[in-house]
């Protein structure tokens, strides 16, 4: 690091003093361990619950909306023997809590059902829905942090400036900006407008740099409200940390606004970040829904509202339970995060 | 504080960004398919060299089942009229019917039997070998077996049994005349032919995911939510397939369908109404129009306790402002529809009233009824078109003190919602948008008899004069003795004042210049007689 030699003096005190709290006693750090691993354990067990309470609460939910698979899948030309015979093949003539009783326990051995309408797996299903929108939302949620972050700090870093407030207003253009709306309108100019992005389809995904040119839109799509919502967090955050008393000490030991602020500042102000991350993921995989539709890719999303649509009951319950299991373990990654991030923050309920 | 550097880290991302999209221009979808869609014409003295010819058509859903027995969709019925062949079909874009794979076809006079010999030598897909008479037994006969328990026995409903004669002989015997048989089932997807040994190797579900047949495109595979390939048949009896691919894509949203015209990535889609004045004017493009036998009706529930008494059917009837509706919610476009035939429909009733809008009559009606005000529910779909038509006729009802309460509900809701007791209790008018997927007029009236009520008879009406007529005519295969059966059908119908007729609607398709698409009588698309320039 290109700095004065008092300064560099100053930043390795800081830095063996930080590295040694981090580091701790022996002792200390198989407490942390311990720590960790119980508080692991009991947020797998919660996940768990969770998990299946969402799952029985949004699977039932479904069989109260009106509306009849089977004629779906007969059509018009259906009799009413015709109706009852695919009723009772599908079990739908058992009482609900038995259909789900039946579902949960094929759950356990890895069976989550079969479609309705084509009879297939609902897990093979899944398995080739889920990749393409695992890539969307990470794509997603890559583009909001590596757009939305930076922005958020450049806008902390000019406050109040003609510069702050042209991001504010982008920003919250963004945030307003339906994921729905903004795929259209990335269509209309990029693909229509320019040609330069395919509309629709995933391309061939044995040639990556065909499947990229098809993620680009989609994922800037799903990606505009995140990069907004994270430029103002990211600038309300950083901009409170910057007030504290830390940080003005480290200004008082003459260290550098740059290592202030990335070293010291921001590794404080992104937690809240990272919890909104957490979230994020399950507003991301929401809103995949409408990007898959207007953008014609197959996914999670897309499979659901068909299934919804069509009263498909075991692709409703198979996909809200993979959803549930996501967006749980989404929000557990950001949690376990936390410590990494800040040390102060412990894994245990009480501080030590 | 100085942020220059995340100002460049910025400029920079955003620069090799702008880099990767201004490389190769954008090619039409390619999906592991080469990019060019069109042959280009070489000079007369070079070597032809012509890149693959692949045609794109959009499907509104995607398939679940190819089983010609069970096909839910028109999606599963453009791939199979590729894939596969019947004794006769109708010749693209007429309502001719002409000889495919029969060498000759001959009804019995009686119209008890239709003898039948096949064409020699034509070979099924997939290796399955010859086409034989004990595949067309095996095709037809599936439709009445109680085992596989087909919805679509009803084009069949006549069938006794299939004679096989001889290798390529045999002759389709009926329990009574059946008049569809020429209409609605030999020349569409019910009259196609399917390997019987693929069924016999594969096991019966395997026509649901693998339709095997002897078209000139065979079915190669299915990618859920990506497209459908089919691949000309190296070994076709007939002319050779002009496509190299054609790739059925399913988009199920219509602006992502247009766009998806615009830039190339399909050549030829189904487009509501409300897009296609955008591509009327719009260079590179032609918008096809074609009005199938469908019908637009509201229909009144004669059960109801407050549409029982018909003179409040009638000020219903007098209230609404059909050519209105016509203008605003078709674009003045749509035929108007006064009786349950459609006109070039045999026994289109020519002279079937259309009532002009008149709401002191109403009133009067109404008065009649012992009322000067009603309250009732219209049940309509969520699309944007069905709720203008039924916002236009809240309007009208409104005006001769009649208010409507437009209750709107996704597909699923509204298409289940009128069946059974709950139906009968809970409909009262029902704005009901029908398409028939047969030519025969006996599809489009046999969803008002006896038996339907409590199933698809939303006006829950029951006439045994009506069932007598419908029932009658479809023993009769003369269509001059048919015609006037149809016409006091509709005479009985529009007697009972249950409904209020709007339109024949068209459907409309876009396609890209330098194809040339073809669709058959009731505006399905036929892809493996689509040609380019």
């Amino acid at each position: 690091m290109a700095v004065a030699g008092g300064e560099e003096v100053r930043c390795a005190h800081l830095h063996s003093a930080t590295a040694a709290h981090r580091r701790g006693t022996p002792g200390s750090i198989a407490r942390r361990a311990e720590a960790m691993l119980s508080y692991l354990i009991k947020r797998l067990g919660m996940t768990v619950v969770v998990v299946f309470l969402s799952t029985l609460f949004l699977a039932s939910l479904v069989h109260f909306i009106p509306g009849d698979p089977v004629r779906t899948i007969l059509g018009p030309r259906a009799t009413p023997s015709m109706s009852a015979r695919v009723r009772e093949e599908m079990g739908l003539d058992k009482p609900i809590p038995l259909q789900l009783l039946d579902f949960f326990t094929g759950v356990l051995r890895g069976d989550l059902g079969s479609d309705f309408l084509t009879h297939q797996p609902v897990t093979r299903m899944i398995g080739q829905a889920l990749p393409h929108t695992l890539i969307l939302a990470v794509a997603g949620l890559g583009l909001a942090i590596l757009l939305g972050i930076p922005l958020g700090i450049y806008s902390a870093a000019h406050p109040n400036t003609w510069v702050d407030r042209v991001t504010g207003i982008v920003s919250v253009a963004f945030i307003s900006l339906p994921a729905y709306v903004a795929g259209l309108l990335l269509l209309l100019c990029f693909a229509v407008l320019f040609r330069l992005f395919p509309a629709i389809g995933v391309g061939d995904m044995s040639d990556p740099v065909d499947y990229l040119r098809h993620l680009v839109l989609p994922s800037a799509a799903l990606a505009m409200l995140w990069i907004g919502y994270l430029a103002r967090l990211v600038r309300a955050s950083v901009l409170e940390v910057l007030n504290a008393n830390y940080i003005r000490t480290a200004f008082a030991y003459g260290l550098s606004e740059r290592l202030v602020f990335y070293k010291y500042a921001l590794k404080n102000a992104i937690i809240p970040t990272v919890a909104m991350l957490g979230i994020g993921m399950g507003s991301l995989l929401g809103g995949a829904i409408f990007v898959e539709v207007i953008f014609t890719r197959p996914g999670l999303g897309r499979l659901m509202f068909d299934a919804i649509s069509s009263r498909n009951y075991p692709v409703v319950r198979g996909g809200v339970l993979v959803t549930s299991v996501l967006f749980v373990l989404a929000n557990l990654l950001a949690d376990l995060s936390y410590h990494f991030l800040d040390p102060r923050i412990q894994y245990q309920e009480t501080r030590q | 504080m100085k942020t220059h550097s995340t100002a460049r880290v910025i400029g920079l991302l955003l620069l090799v960004a702008t880099l990767a999209a201004c490389g190769a221009p954008v090619a039409p979808s390619t999906l592991a398919a080469p990019a060019a869609t069109l042959v280009v014409e070489q000079p007369p003295t070079a070597a032809p060299v012509s890149a693959p010819r692949v045609l794109k058509l959009r499907l509104t859903n995607d398939v679940s089942n190819l089983d010609p027995a069970f096909r839910p969709s028109s999606a599963e019925g453009q791939i199979l009229l590729t894939v596969l062949e019947g004794l006769v079909a109708y010749r693209p874009g007429t309502s001719e019917v002409v000889n495919v794979l029969a060498e000759s076809i001959t009804p019995s006079a009686d119209g008890l039997t239709v003898d039948f010999k096949l064409k020699e030598g034509i070979q099924f897909h997939a290796g399955c070998g010859e086409l034989t008479a004990e595949d067309v037994k095996f095709s037809f006969e599936r439709y009445i077996d109680p085992v596989l328990d087909s919805p679509e026995i009803v084009n069949w409903q006549e069938l006794d049994r299939v004679d096989v004669t001889g290798k390529y002989t045999g002759a389709i015997v009926l329990k009574n005349p059946f008049a569809p048989l020429w209409v609605n089932t030999l020349p569409d997807i019910d009259g196609t032919i399917l390997c019987k040994k693929y069924g016999e190797m594969s096991g019966p579900e395997a026509y649901a995911k693998t339709p095997v047949g002897t078209g000139p495109y065979e079915f190669v595979e299915w990618v859920p939510d990506q497209y459908v390939l089919l691949k000309p048949f190296a070994g076709y009896w007939g002319p050779k397939p002009v496509w190299d691919e054609i790739r059925l894509i399913p988009v199920v949203d219509d602006s992502a369908a247009q766009i998806a015209l615009e830039t190339g990535e399909i050549d030829f889609a189904p487009m509501p109404e409300t897009l296609i004045g955008q591509f009327e004017a719009k260079p590179g493009f032609k918008v096809m129009q074609i009005t199938p036998f469908s019908y637009d009706v509201l229909l009144m529930n004669v059960q109801h306790p407050k549409l029982a008494d018909i003179n409040v059917r009638e000020a219903i009837r007098a209230a609404v402002d059909v050519p209105s509706i016509l203008e605003a919610a078709y674009g003045g476009k749509a035929t108007r529809a006064c009786a349950i035939l459609a006109p070039g429909q045999l026994g289109y009733w020519a002279d079937a009233p259309c009532p002009a809008r008149d709401v002191a009559k109403a009133k009067e009606f109404l008065a009649k009824a012992g009322l000067s005000s009603l309250e009732v529910t219209l049940t309509t779909l969520t699309a944007q078109q069905d709720r203008q038509i039924a916002e236009m006729i809240q309007a009208n009802l409104a005006e001769a003190g009649i208010t409507a309460e437009i209750v709107a509900q996704d597909d699923a809701t509204y298409w289940d919602g009128g069946f059974g007791e709950q139906g009968l209790k809970d409909r009262q008018l029902t704005l009901i948008r029908w398409s028939t997927t047969g030519p025969d007029p006996s599809y489009n009236t046999s969803w008002f008899t006896c038996d339907q009520v409590l199933q698809w008879n939303w006006a829950y009406w029951c006439s045994p004069a009506y069932d007598e007529q419908h029932y009658g005519a479809l023993k009769v295969v003369e269509a001059s003795a048919r015609e006037p059966m149809y016409i006091d059908l509709q005479k009985v119908w529009d007697e009972a004042a249950n409904a209020v007729w709007i339109a024949h609607p068209a459907s409309y398709f876009v396609v890209r210049q330098g194809v040339q698409a073809s669709l058959t009588p009731l505006a399905m698309p036929i892809p493996w007689a689509f040609s380019g320039d």
